[in-house]
């Protein structure tokens, strides 16, 4: 398994005596080639899901594993090398830097890294490539459509080669046209081996995943494998 | 084309660095120019001070040649009024009594004649313009009156004081002239009774004389004298090679060493007694103290005036420099905390893809420190410069090459790094500390 989950809780206080449950409970396994998404309302726990399974957010109980790593029983500084080598991260919001352009954009996991090489930037080329984006590769995000800006971070997120990939809603800011590009893209890498958490609230892309998991009031409170995938 | 696709570069902390400043101008530049004021200002008023401290040396040195001018003139003029005065020292024999001295008006025991060269080659220095003479009062056959017969020769030289003699040896401006060969000099009480005029010729014991010169009246003993040449004094008193008194200038100049003459004087002649005119010398001596002092008060106050100026010049800078440098570090501080607020996703997504605390950090202080290099550099430059124009108009030009010391400027190199680390420290660290779930889940 690429990502392993195992009862993960996230409760927070709001106010006195207070208590939100955005996590409530969860497991889920995810294994290379798998692209799962997890759907619900807005406020359901979907993002803190998320957060928690890239390692970005300790739980309150529960255990997360990328690969054989047990992501919060290691230390901050090798979790956040975890994530930079086995994770890649794609927002609603694309949180492109603006003030670099397109290729720098997609590098910028590199510097993390310290991995910079020839060969890592003729990589980011490649991807800006295959991402359609070449005619853009000097322009700043400002210059960019909404779906380039997506593509452009989704590039950035696999440019270290990773294992895993986080989606928080990529296709909310974008025309259905766009979110089909990228949903495609998003497949391809699943199709190379890779596995995909997905969280959305729209259905339409449940379609797309091999299993569709429905959350509720932080709870998996429904499960569906697509059998065409 | 950017700089990425060039050969040889590479993404690095440094390009985001340089990429977000040019990218935010406006920042910069307010941050950069903060600095550069508070640099500028520390380094300026450095130079201010310091052009002040050479500016007041200046001044010193001038005063103190003023003032050593002023005393080697007065010097001067002391020595000639004391010169004008007449001699002050009578050197005696040892056993002459003073009191008998006083009532006779000359000495009735002797030295002898070489006595006066002993001196005058002893290398002292305190004495000069030695007078060897032999005085008696004798009655003056040929005219029947009693007369003070003084035998003189030229003043011997002392070779301790070169400036005084001419070059065969002979005094510029003795105190006594000579009395020629065969003539006589005749005090007025001599000269007018007997109606003797220059060129008269007359006789002493039988010894012809011409007269040579007339004083007019002084009032003293000096009226009743008749200067003779000291051979033929020695000759009609019997007394060969004899003197009864060698008179001199006492040059010293201080009270303090009165006596000193004559301790100096008892080492060249054992047998000799100095009797000095100690109030006349001591009147004098004070006076040109007085006047050193008084030249020396001027010039403490003064100093102590320029002294009270400058601590007033460095609390006044200390002041505004703590205010350029309080106003630099509240600004930088507002701009890098601003600046991190600004950035909040750009942090939070470089944190989720892999970026450490320390590089968020590096960042944030890799951005206050070149604002502090850039603003240190021009911030001397223009301290620099500005220091030099305003306070090396008064100074001589190696004075204002001097102005711009090595320590300065290295203070204000380093001054404004560090002023913008410190200042950006805080707002840096909590840009690295920031909680990237915090960031993107607040969505």
């Amino acid at each position: 398994m690429e990502l392993r989950i195992n009862g993960l809780k996230k409760y927070y206080r709001t106010g006195k005596e207070k208590e939100v449950k955005a996590v409530d409970g969860v497991s889920l396994e995810i294994g290379k080639g798998e692209l799962v998404s997890v759907n619900g309302p807005s406020g359901c726990g979907k993002t803190t899901l998320l957060l928690i399974s890239g390692g970005l957010m300790n739980p309150d109980h529960g255990e997360v594993f990328l690969g054989e790593k047990n992501l919060y029983r290691i230390s901050p500084d090798v979790r956040d090398r975890e994530r930079v080598t086995k994770v890649g991260f794609v927002f609603q919001q694309f949180y492109l830097v603006p003030y670099i352009n397109i290729l720098e954009n997609v590098l910028i996991p590199t510097i993390g890294l310290n991995s910079y090489s020839a060969s890592v930037e003729q990589r980011a080329r490649d991807l800006i490539d295959h991402f359609n984006l070449s005619d853009r590769i000097d322009h700043k995000p400002g210059e960019l459509s909404t779906g380039e800006r997506q593509r452009v971070a989704l590039a950035r997120a696999l440019i270290n080669r990773p294992s895993v990939l986080f989606a928080d809603e990529p296709t909310g800011n974008l025309d259905d046209y766009n979110a089909e590009v990228v949903l495609k893209y998003i497949s391809e890498f699943a199709a190379d081996g890779g596995a995909v958490l997905l969280v959305t609230h729209d259905k339409r892309i449940s379609r797309q995943a091999h299993r569709s998991v429905r959350m509720k009031d932080g709870r998996f409170v429904g499960d569906d494998t697509n059998p065409v995938k | 084309m950017s700089l990425i696709n060039k050969p040889g570069k590479r993404i690095s902390i440094w390009m985001i660095i340089k990429n977000e400043l040019v990218y935010k101008k406006f920042g910069f530049i307010t941050g950069v120019l903060s600095l550069v004021i508070a640099t500028s200002g520390f380094v300026g008023a450095m130079i201010l001070l310091r052009g002040d401290t050479l500016a007041t040396e200046q001044l010193f040195m001038e005063k103190e040649r003023e003032l050593r001018a002023e005393m080697l003139q007065l010097e001067d003029d002391y020595r000639i009024i004391m010169r004008n005065m007449g001699y002050n020292v009578l050197i005696l024999n040892e056993t002459q009594s003073i009191s008998e001295l006083e009532k006779e008006g000359y000495a009735s025991t002797y030295l002898d004649y070489e006595d006066v060269w002993k001196i005058a080659e002893s290398g002292m220095t305190t004495l000069n313009h030695l007078l060897p003479v032999l005085q008696e009062k004798i009655y003056w056959p040929e005219k029947g009156m009693e007369i003070l017969l003084s035998g003189i020769r030229g003043q011997v030289p002392v070779y301790s004081k070169p400036a005084h003699l001419t070059d065969d040896d002979q005094y510029r401006s003795p105190i006594m002239e000579r009395v020629p060969e065969g003539k006589a000099d005749l005090g007025s009480e001599v000269a007018v009774p007997l109606n003797l005029r220059p060129g008269d010729i007359f006789t002493i014991r039988g010894e012809e004389f011409e007269v040579n010169r007339v004083y007019s009246r002084r009032g003293t003993r000096d009226d009743l004298s008749v200067w003779i040449p000291l051979d033929k004094a020695q000759s009609i008193l019997n007394r060969p090679g004899k003197i009864n008194g060698i008179l001199a200038l006492e040059c010293v100049c201080s009270t303090e060493e009165l006596g000193q003459v004559a301790r100096e004087v008892k080492e060249v002649l054992p047998h000799a007694q100095v009797f000095e005119f100690s109030s006349l010398i001591a009147a004098r001596a004070d006076v040109r103290q007085r006047a050193a002092k008084l030249h020396e008060e001027i010039l403490q106050a003064e100093m102590a005036h320029q002294m009270e100026l400058r601590r007033e010049k460095e609390r006044l800078a200390s002041v505004l420099i703590i205010l350029l440098i309080t106003g630099a570090s509240v600004w930088i501080f507002v701009l890098i905390l601003n600046n991190v607020r600004e950035r909040k996703h750009e942090i939070g997504i470089l944190r989720a893809i892999g970026f450490s605390r320390l590089k968020v950090l590096q960042i944030f202080l890799g951005k206050s420190a070149l604002m502090g290099v850039v603003a240190g550099i021009i911030g001397c430059m223009t301290g620099a410069l500005a220091g030099v124009l305003w306070s090396g108009t008064g100074l001589s030009f190696s004075g204002q090459g001097s102005l711009v010391t090595p320590p300065v400027i290295i203070t204000g190199l380093i001054l404004a790094p560090l002023l913008a680390l410190t200042a950006g420290l805080l707002p840096s660290v909590l840009a690295a500390n920031q909680d990237p779930a915090d960031i993107i889940g607040e969505r």
